[in-house]
């Protein structure tokens, strides 16, 4: 009797390792990494209470958070190579990810700033952008997510379809083709119209991965400049 | 009566027109080169003629084609020695003056030696050393054909220096110290007038051609180097002679405009054994006199017309607390007050490269247009 308490409490145990390990295993799985830095980039760990230098080549595991300060910029690649997200200035955004046998479901929040994006055709994996407002479901586009101040989400797409619903309101549905913007309000009324001018400008820039630099020798000193050169 | 006073002032031109052209006399420089110390003696002290001996001095005459006889002596003295003695002399036989070697004394197709003497003992002495020891003192004498002097040169080579030639020896072992040449007017960044720009360098021995090349900066930006060889120089290696003080508008192709920024170079053609080689003066950047502001102060004033805008644009995404914005205002103040200066920039990409101030120019246009493009702009002092 004794031996088969001891006997159920060690199975017991060895179940909650197992499940432990397992847990861990899934948390501990890098969806994406960092891919280049420049500037001001910083990541949060789940367990961690502050911010930490982000360095190139840092892998992201589910519930992590990367935040770019001012002129920065963040590239974050996925792992199972399907697509890569441009972290431009100013922008908080959380990844997530749940794997479901051989494929990973992804998720990202974009709490706030613009996030250009490249994402391959997607098989039967989820790639889903979250905002306080909306949720765009990609199946193999790109363009570019904005969080506003007010919460406003802009969905610009290059190329390919994006499916947006509003989380706000009549939650509504609605469709952008490449070509096309949608915007929603903090209330949840959706916009649609064309890419306009003040928007191609920033989905060409979201584009932007290389900066160059040139620096003027003189006496005094040398006076740097990095920028995104007019060709990438 | 006025036929006889026009064939007078004929013949009395005719008269002065020789006499002026007699009266020109053909000068002559002789240049040492530097291989004197490494060379056997033997080559020279054996040799029936100097037609072969290895290439070791430079005769150099002004003006070319006036018959001439040259006389040249070779003395010696030993280390320790005390006074020089005659190792060699020679005279030639008439030829029509021009530059040659020392290897042009030939009698095949080249200047014929008419007569020489030698101090066989000294030679002797020389041939067991084997290698230039001592001093030597060279002197070269020019005539004309009716052995009128014209003109002298030396050259003294050695070690031990008597005070009267202090200065002008050349150590053996230390021969030839590179020469140089240097701009001695107009002095860096000076500011001329219109209308005499005098250039003025420093005199290169053996040297009877200087060329001048001078050409606009467009902007501070542009490095002197990438000033003087963009587009066609308005002086553009204008053989001068031997002149090594010229007016800049004597040879200009274009006129000058006042505020403008000059850049200006001499380069100059040394004949050594191994053959000719440039050397080239620093080259000299001055500004010319003008009511207006300067036209080389543009590049500064579209730097600073960035920095405004881009200090702007960081203000309004909050960025006018950082310490970039801070050190950007500092840098605009000190380009402002005239605190950096743009003498002699170089403008480079990441990779190194030097960029001319037209590849700046288009990048900083680019910058204007695209202000949020640039991620950052910083200064670093010295």
């Amino acid at each position: 009797m004794k031996y088969n308490r001891l006997f159920i409490v060690l199975i017991i145990l060895i179940a909650f390792t197992s499940i432990g390990f397992a847990v861990q295993d899934k948390n501990e799985t890098p969806i994406a990494l960092i891919k280049k830095i420049i500037k001001d980039v910083s990541y949060k760990t789940i367990d961690a209470s502050d911010w930490g230098d982000a360095k190139t080549g840092i892998p992201l595991k589910s519930g992590e958070q990367i935040k770019t300060g001012f002129k920065s910029l963040a590239l974050v690649l996925f792992t199972d190579g399907t697509g890569l997200l441009r972290v431009r200035e100013n922008s908080i955004m959380y990844i997530y990810g749940d794997r479901d046998g051989e494929k990973i479901n992804k998720n990202t929040f974009i709490e706030k700033g613009l996030i250009g994006f490249d994402i391959n055709k997607q098989d039967a994996e989820e790639f889903k952008f979250t905002t306080p407002t909306a949720v765009a479901a990609i199946r193999g586009t790109a363009g570019y997510l904005e969080v506003g101040a007010d919460s406003t989400t802009t969905v610009v797409c290059d190329h390919g379809k994006i499916e947006v619903q509003s989380l706000i309101g009549e939650k509504k549905k609605a469709v952008v083709v490449g070509g096309a913007a949608l915007s929603i309000s903090p209330d949840g009324q959706i916009t649609q119209s064309e890419i306009s001018p003040k928007e191609n400008i920033k989905l060409n820039k979201s584009k932007k991965t290389k900066v160059k630099k040139i620096s003027i020798e003189t006496e005094q000193g040398t006076i740097e400049f990095e920028y995104y050169p007019e060709e990438d | 009566m006025k036929n006889k006073i026009s064939k007078l002032l004929v013949a009395l031109i005719f008269i002065l027109g020789i006499s002026l052209s007699a009266q020109e006399k053909v000068i002559v420089q002789l240049n040492v080169f530097e291989q004197l110390p490494e060379i056997s003696l033997a080559t020279f002290m054996t040799a029936e003629g100097l037609e072969n001996t290895p290439r070791i001095a430079q005769v150099i005459m002004m003006p070319h084609g006036k018959s001439v006889i040259v006389q040249g002596v070779v003395r010696w003295r030993k280390v320790n020695g005390t006074s020089f003695e005659e190792l060699f002399s020679y005279t030639t036989k008439p030829f029509l003056s021009r530059n040659f070697y020392n290897d042009d004394y030939s009698a095949v197709n080249g200047i014929e030696i008419k007569d020489s003497d030698s101090n066989q003992d000294l030679i002797d002495e020389n041939l067991k050393i084997g290698k230039a020891s001592g001093s030597y003192e060279l002197i070269i004498e020019v005539y004309d054909e009716n052995m009128n002097f014209q003109s002298r040169d030396e050259k003294f080579l050695g070690l031990v220096l008597p005070a009267s030639i202090v200065g002008k020896e050349i150590p053996i072992g230390l021969v030839n110290p590179t020469q140089t040449i240097a701009i001695i007017q107009p002095i860096l960044d000076e500011e001329l007038d219109l209308g005499g720009i005098q250039v003025t360098w420093s005199e290169v021995k053996g040297v009877f051609n200087y060329f001048v090349k001078a050409n606009f900066r467009d902007s501070k930006f542009q490095s002197l180097e990438d000033a003087l060889q963009s587009g066609t120089p308005f002086v553009n290696n204008e053989d001068v002679g031997f002149q090594t003080s010229i007016n800049l508008r004597e040879y200009m192709k274009r006129e000058l405009v006042g505020g403008e920024e000059i850049v200006v170079q001499i380069r100059c053609e040394v004949i050594g054994a191994d053959g000719p080689t440039f050397i080239y003066t620093d080259i000299v950047n001055f500004s010319l006199k003008s009511a207006g502001s300067p036209v080389v102060d543009k590049g500064v004033q579209e730097l600073e017309t960035l920095i405004v805008d881009v200090l702007d644009e960081w203000e309004q995404q909050g960025q006018g607390e950082s310490e970039a914005f801070e050190v950007l205002e500092d840098l605009l103040s000190d380009l402002q007050n005239g605190n950096i200066s743009f003498t002699d920039i170089k403008i480079r990409s990441d990779s190194g490269q030097l960029l001319t101030y037209a590849e700046f120019q288009q990048i900083l246009e680019y910058l204007r247009r695209n202000p949020d493009l640039l991620t950052n702009l910083n200064f670093e002092s010295n």
